[in-house]
């Protein structure tokens, strides 16, 4: 079970949180590692991000990123960008490999087996919708993906009052679909599916004058749609949720700092995927 | 009779030169005196002239050990005066040397503790040279106040340390020693900084409508609407409709270049599509039209640094999150 999240922040620093002891245990800015520096300086006016999507290669102990090689875009309003590639657990780079030229956004970056592929952020088009192919006739075709995490699918459905946050979680395997009952006052953005897709986690909110979060989280079976847990975390209220870990961590922050609420249960290894456009750093969980 | 020598006199005499306001290196007649020589030997005499300008910023308040050189002048003259033919807008220690060789004798003479120093322009002078651009000139106000020097011997950096200096207090990429030096040039850097960002923001509109976010807001606006229809008892389905993000109006467009001019940090922008509390687009829609209109709302001080902080930004890397109100709080000139 991997213990360790890394957190890549849009700025180029990279934290390493231990989800067993709770708390940071490193950071490095990758705009100023010794050698050869990859990431342009965050110091001073920059636009956009210096660094892009974080993808972790256990294989290889290392980590992928895309960075501008300009911290602040070009006369023509574009950017040059690469590949990135640092080791892990001692952050070092590896290598930087050429990857879009007076480009308007950076190029999406898919790392598997065969390699890295990169997809022109023209052509990348990630869904933002669950199909439901297979399904039983009448399940909910409007809806509005959240997360996916395995073969689950945590979905915001809608209703004819679109103050009452509808959830659900689609089972493409089972060709099924968890409506989430008696759920406490939330926003599609406070609900969270946890790695795998076995539970929904969600934030109660306030909603007037705009929603703000009360401090209660309730965890949710994604199979049986029962309430698991109720918990009052009054730190996170001023926080920003970032992810779960697969030993059960719900991880806040704000900035720099970080806190964990323990969920008492624990999930599966698989990464849970985001739609373009949520404010998040990017992340990954790795077991050094 | 006494050994020969060589003086060095200068018209004006000095020690301290301006450039001028218009940004003109400062007329300099260097004359050398030699005493002691045969009136016989005058007429071929050659004189070797060196001219250096060095500007070490070691007295000057966040200048970071800049550096600025004028290219060295040599030049040979056949007469004793010498007219300083300065090529480049630089200040610094002046120091002009010459010799001259008088038989088998080498004479030489260097000036010091000459140097030539800025002059801020007036506002007249700005009118005459700033682009129309109200904003434009507001910004610049705020910048610098207006001034490309914080004393004529010192050009103005930027107080965070980064090398930001002059009128524009431009920053990024690093300043030329033309731009430290020459308030015009200087101008014409954050001109050209201004233009690159104001077309960069014009095609923002056209960016966003493109942007997957803001398809997954449509998408969802429509899901919504559908679903409210259908349980209002509709037994028509409720189409979507096209949703029409406009271009930024003229003032939007501005407000927009100076959040550029500052950076657009993380991506964020000066505006976003407008959502309501329920995180559904806000949509006008004429009775019976099939299409709607969606709308920017601009980001507040604390809606900026509630992004900054969920995307775990630093607070030295979030640019000035009020510099937009900032700068529209400046008069023009």
């Amino acid at each position: 079970m991997p213990r360790y999240l890394y957190v890549l922040t849009c700025d180029g620093r990279l934290d390493k949180l231990d989800t067993v002891e709770n708390k940071k245990t490193a950071s490095a800015d990758l705009t100023k590692l010794p050698g050869e520096a990859a990431l342009p300086s965050a110091e001073g006016a920059y636009d956009g991000c210096l660094a892009y999507q974080a993808l972790y290669d256990a294989d290889a102990s290392a980590f992928y990123t895309v960075a501008p090689l300009q911290a602040s875009m070009k006369e023509n309003g574009t950017k040059d960008y690469r590949v990135v590639e640092y080791s892990l657990p001692q952050v070092r780079l590896i290598k930087s490999t050429p990857a879009a030229t007076n480009a308007t956004e950076p190029p999406h970056l898919k790392v598997s087996n065969s390699g890295i592929r990169l997809t022109p952020a023209a052509e990348w088009h990630p869904p933002s919708q669950f199909v439901f192919s297979g399904f039983a006739p009448g399940e909910a075709a409007g809806n509005q993906l959240i997360e996916a995490s395995g073969d689950r699918a945590l979905l915001r459905l809608f209703g004819a009052n679109p103050a009452q946050v509808l959830l659900g979680v689609a089972h493409t395997q089972a060709k099924t679909l968890v409506r989430l009952q008696n759920t406490p006052p939330t926003t599609a953005a406070n609900a969270h599916l946890a790695p795998g897709g076995a539970a929904v986690l969600i934030e109660e909110v306030t909603r007037s004058p705009k929603p703000e979060k009360t401090g209660v989280l309730a965890l949710f079976d994604a199979t049986t749609s029962r309430k698991n847990e109720l918990l009052n975390s009054p730190e996170i209220r001023s926080q920003y949720f970032l992810a779960i870990s697969p030993n059960g961590k719900a991880i806040y922050h704000s900035a720099e700092d970080y806190s964990f609420v323990d969920l008492k249960q624990t999930f599966s290894n698989e990464p849970v995927t985001r739609p373009p456009g949520a404010t998040y750093p990017n992340i990954f969980f790795a077991d050094k | 009779m006494p050994n020969p020598a060589v003086t060095l006199t200068f018209d004006p005499p000095g020690p301290q030169y301006a450039i001028t306001e218009q940004c003109e290196m400062p007329a300099i007649m260097a004359t050398a005196n030699l005493q002691n020589v045969s009136s016989a030997l005058l007429n071929s005499l050659q004189f070797q002239w060196s001219v250096t300008v060095v500007f070490n910023s070691a007295n000057c308040s966040h200048a970071r050990g800049r550096v600025t050189k004028h290219t060295p002048i040599s030049a040979s003259t056949s007469t004793n005066a010498f007219a300083i033919p300065f090529t480049q807008v630089r200040g610094g220690d002046l120091i002009v040397a010459v010799s001259v060789k008088v038989g088998d004798l080498t004479l030489t003479a260097q000036s010091s503790g000459l140097t030539i120093v800025g002059t801020n322009p007036s506002i007249a002078a700005l009118q005459a040279a700033a682009p129309a651009s109200d904003t434009f000139r507001r910004l610049t106000r705020l910048e610098s106040g207006l001034r490309q020097f914080l004393s004529p011997s010192c050009p103005l950096f930027s107080g965070d340390n980064l090398g930001g200096v002059g009128l524009c207090q431009l920053t990024n990429p690093t300043p030329t020693d033309d731009q430290v030096w020459s308030w015009k040039a200087n101008l014409e850097g954050g001109t050209a900084l201004w233009k690159s960002k104001e077309n960069t923001a014009r095609g923002f509109a056209a960016q966003m409508r493109k942007n997957a976010s803001f398809q997954t807001l449509v998408q969802a606006y429509n899901s919504q609407r559908a679903a409210a229809a259908t349980a209002g008892g509709s037994s028509v389905a409720a189409p979507p409709i096209s949703i029409t993000l406009p271009d930024y109006t003229d003032d939007q467009l501005q407000r927009e270049t100076l959040r550029g001019f500052n950076g657009w940090a993380a991506q964020l922008h000066e505006f976003r599509p407008r959502v309501d509390a329920n995180g559904i687009l806000v949509v006008t829609v004429a009775a019976g039209a099939s299409t709607g209109t969606a709308e920017w709302e601009v980001l507040t001080v604390d809606e900026r640094n509630a992004f900054y902080d969920a995307a775990g930004i630093a607070a030295n890397h979030r640019g000035d999150v009020n510099y937009v109100n900032d700068v529209m709080k400046k008069d023009t000139f």
